[in-house]
């Protein structure tokens, strides 16, 4: 699958993969006539100044660009496409490229349904009403298509797949502007050293490492590699992001007893994989212990860049097979 | 910059907001979460593109108006307020259930149609002793069946020689105060006593009798001295008092006056026996019942049967046990009575209920006082054809003129003693017969008048007319009850058996009512008497 970097023209900006199937729409006979007026008809497509044609052609970008809800590799019927396609958001999706294409009826409509809320959500956001409309402002400046690329209007709509819902869309755009804000604005100070995390400052002169230490560094990072993405998800959330058991629940779409229960025999089956990966490396059980209640001021280990970068394969690289299952997990 | 950032490795808006809201297939949702798990940013945006709030609060809608009958809201208050009306009820229902009736008047003495012949009626001047009906007092006085004629009372019987034939009537007066008998006096009787009174006109017997019409023929049968003298109370009120035909005999009994000697009273009896049967069982039955709802029995049962004579009170309770009481303590006090009877006793009763007639001269204090003294004496009718008893006749005005009807008339010899009364009639005209010669004091008074007083020398065979005119004053009601309508005619002097009886006849009049005995019968049918309550005999 072929990235494209749509949005961002500055080096450190966070940037929307596309597909290159957007780039060359599909044709709209690519789906059943019956089909895709079925689903023009639903969208109320030609209530925001969106034609048939150029309804099926962003249905047919978005299917090719997702396979129609299955993995990369697997063909898709023409059930599991109309399965597909109903299950998007049909009345927002042809809302957002309509206003991608710059119909004035749509823009009405969206202004009409989102401004107010999309205000509110920046002030949310951005934690101040002059932050948060200034950002509302340049979402709006930025959705409108007033940045250009070869002479035709970019706009970010364009990247809307219908999948979650508009509102949705456009708060996580918006969170995702102020995190570019913020890094603009602290493009000397990562991100990670805004974190409390207080790590130890690098020691100018290494000293050699004990053996049991070495041990302890080799069974940390190959423990946490071992995890699985959504376990380690829940550590780096819970331990580095300091985030909630609510806020992660509701990411999770779990409750929040689940996940504390979770992360609590998370960290145990750690614990007793760290102890096995340090007696399958020679020392003993007690050996073992002792290694493990070493104090971690003393451990040359970076836990944040261990389990952040356990995953080293980019996320655009959608081949990649998921990690096995975490040792210790059922 | 971080290494994190670079163009090309984050997930765009669309992706992050798919797994936000859980709309990501499994394998970009593991995928995506690998990345989060690497990637601080993502995890950044992740959080901060949650909605404020998961579950948005719902408007709050306006509750749906609810009709007030709806639900249980007033369950609980018309609970608590049935549950606050079934006593209620239950109490006005025993309220309810004790003998309040009508003010039914007590049923004193009963008239008698003179067994000798009446004089022609034109005659007869109208006295103030005529039959004048009381409409007013007509609804509140129960109908009285019409009873046969009275027999002669053997206990009073008319004087010898003239004895049932001679129609006499017996002016009469308490020798100790000689006061009438006013509504002032009756106000203080207690209500109790009312009632009880009013119970005991069911008990007449069937001799009494009541003119038709008349309304007269009432009165208070005061049964045994134990009774009123144990209370120490008659009951007669003001508007029974002013019921009192002016007709007929009127009896005023006032046993406080007999427990006190404070008070007197004025008695008119005919010569025939009063037909009242002793109300003493009534009361005492009333005064049972009424005590029963409030005796505390020192065994704490409830009590099975009580008897009272107003001085003592026995009373049964349902284990069987007597105890008895004195009216000294109110029946706050209670001993035990010890049983001679074998076996259990199941009722207690007042014997001799319906056996011990009271006459009416028995209610006057003297008698209260001295039971002892009275035996039935037959009561000296006055001499006829004496020839020397005058009369006093006269008209009753108010000061415009006017007749005042129902106005008393008291004549009070030298020592204030009542020697006669009467009432004048619808024309105001009044006549006091048979007096004897002496100086009297006639008085004459009616509601919303001054009280008149007027000395009178009253010569042998004399008949003086009195015309006294009443100036408006205070309501002042005297109550003095006549008797028969006179019988004398004065200008013939035939009814000289018409004369005053001295007050030292007044004990005589009367038969003192024996005194009450307790009965209580046992299971088997065994009946003991007390007089007391203390010592028991068996009754044969």
């Amino acid at each position: 699958m072929e990235v494209v970097d749509t949005a961002s023209s500055q080096p450190g900006d966070l940037v929307l993969t596309l597909p290159a199937a957007q780039a060359t729409p599909a044709p709209a006979s690519a789906l059943p006539a019956t089909l895709l007026d079925a689903l023009w008809q639903a969208a109320e497509a030609d209530s925001c100044g969106l034609t048939l044609q150029e309804f099926g052609a962003v249905l047919a970008s978005i299917g090719a660009k997702f396979n129609h809800g299955l993995p990369p590799g697997a063909l898709a019927d023409p059930a599991r496409k109309a399965a597909f396609f109903r299950a998007l958001r049909l009345p927002d999706l042809a809302l957002a490229h309509a206003c991608a294409l710059g119909r004035e009826a749509a823009w009405q409509r969206f202004l009409a349904l989102y401004r107010s809320a999309l205000t509110q959500a920046a002030i949310a956001i951005a934690g101040s009403a002059t932050l948060g409309h200034d950002l509302a402002e340049s979402l709006y400046a930025e959705l409108y298509g007033l940045r250009q690329r070869d002479g035709l209007r970019q706009s970010p709509l364009a990247s809307y797949s219908g999948r979650g819902s508009l509102l949705g869309w456009l708060r996580t755009t918006l969170a995702q502007r102020h995190v570019d804000h913020h890094r603009r604005t602290h493009r000397e100070t990562p991100l990670d050293n805004l974190d409390t995390f207080d790590a130890p400052a690098a020691n100018p002169a290494p000293q050699p490492v004990p053996a049991e230490l070495a041990h302890l560094t080799h069974a940390v990072a190959h423990t946490l590699q071992a995890l699985a993405a959504e376990d380690r998800y829940l550590l780096a959330a819970y331990f580095l992001d300091r985030q909630t058991l609510l806020q992660i629940a509701r990411i999770l779409h779990v409750h929040e007893a689940t996940v504390s229960r979770r992360i609590q025999r998370l960290t145990a089956s750690l614990r007793q994989h760290l102890l096995t990966t340090l007696q399958a490396s020679g020392l003993s059980r007690r050996a073992a212990e002792e290694a493990l209640g070493t104090d971690p001021r003393d451990i040359e280990i970076n836990l944040r860049a261990l389990l952040q970068t356990s995953q080293p394969a980019p996320f655009s690289d959608k081949t990649t097979p998921a990690p096995t299952a975490a040792p210790g997990q059922p | 910059m971080s290494q994190h950032h670079q163009s090309g490795h984050h997930p765009d808006a669309d992706q992050l907001n798919a797994f936000v809201e859980h709309a990501l297939p499994p394998h970009e949702r593991e995928h995506t979460l690998a990345h989060l798990a690497a990637c601080p940013a993502c995890r950044a945006i992740v959080a901060l593109s949650l909605p404020l709030d998961e579950a948005p609060a719902k408007p709050h809608a306006r509750p749906a108006r609810k009709p007030w009958f709806s639900g249980w809201n007033l369950a609980w208050p018309v609970a608590a307020a049935f549950a606050a009306l079934v006593p209620l009820v239950y109490f006005v229902h025993r309220s309810a259930g004790t003998p309040a009736g009508p003010a039914a008047p007590i049923q004193m003495a009963q008239s008698q149609p003179p067994a000798a012949p009446e004089p022609p009626a034109a005659a007869q001047p109208p006295t103030a002793t005529a039959p004048s009906p009381r409409p007013a007092m007509e609804h509140n006085r129960p109908a009285e069946p019409s009873t046969p004629p009275p027999t002669a009372a053997p206990a009073m019987p008319a004087s010898p020689g003239a004895a049932a034939k001679t129609p006499a009537y017996l002016d009469t007066q308490d020798a100790s105060t000689g006061g009438t008998i006013e509504n002032e006096l009756y106000s203080q009787l207690p209500l109790a006593m009312n009632r009880a009174a009013r119970n005991a006109s069911p008990k007449m017997r069937p001799g009494a009798q009541s003119k038709p019409g008349s309304g007269a023929g009432q009165g208070a049968g005061n049964g045994s001295s134990g009774v009123y003298g144990g209370t120490g109370q008659t009951n007669l009120n003001e508007n029974y008092l002013e019921a009192m035909p002016t007709a007929n005999m009127a009896a005023s009994a006032d046993a406080a006056s007999a427990a006190t000697g404070a008070a007197a009273a004025t008695v008119a009896v005919t010569n025939a026996p009063p037909q009242l049967e002793t109300t003493n069982a009534a009361v005492a039955e009333l005064l049972s019942e009424d005590r029963a709802r409030t005796i505390r029995l020192p065994s704490g049962l409830p009590t099975l049967s009580t008897a009272s004579s107003g001085r003592v009170t026995l009373a049964l309770d349902s284990a069987h046990a007597l105890f008895v009481s004195d009216s000294d303590d109110g029946g706050r006090r209670w001993r035990p009575v010890p049983a001679p009877w074998q076996g259990r006793a199941v009722r207690v009763d007042l014997a001799g209920h319906a056996a011990a007639p009271v006459h009416m001269a028995a209610l006057g204090a003297g008698l209260a006082r001295s039971p002892a003294a009275f035996s039935p004496l037959p009561v000296p009718a006055p001499a006829p054809n004496s020839g020397i008893a005058g009369s006093i006749a006269g008209v009753i005005t108010d000061p415009a003129g006017a007749f005042i009807p129902n106005a008393s008339i008291v004549v009070t010899d030298a020592a204030r003693q009542d020697v006669a009364s009467a009432r004048t009639d619808s024309a105001g005209r009044y006549r006091i017969d048979s007096l004897a010669p002496g100086h009297y004091r006639l008085t004459a008074f009616a509601p919303g008048f001054q009280r008149l007083e007027q000395p009178i020398a009253l010569e042998p065979a004399q008949r003086n007319q009195v015309d006294l005119a009443l100036q408006i004053g205070a309501d002042t009601t005297t109550v003095t009850v006549t008797d028969a309508p006179p019988r004398i005619d004065t200008a013939t002097r035939s009814q000289a058996a018409n004369k005053a009886v001295a007050p030292a006849v007044i004990p005589q009049v009367a038969a003192m009512p024996p005194a009450p005995l307790f009965e209580v019968t046992t299971e088997s049918g065994d009946r003991w008497t007390s007089p007391d309550g203390q010592t028991w005999t068996r009754r044969p």
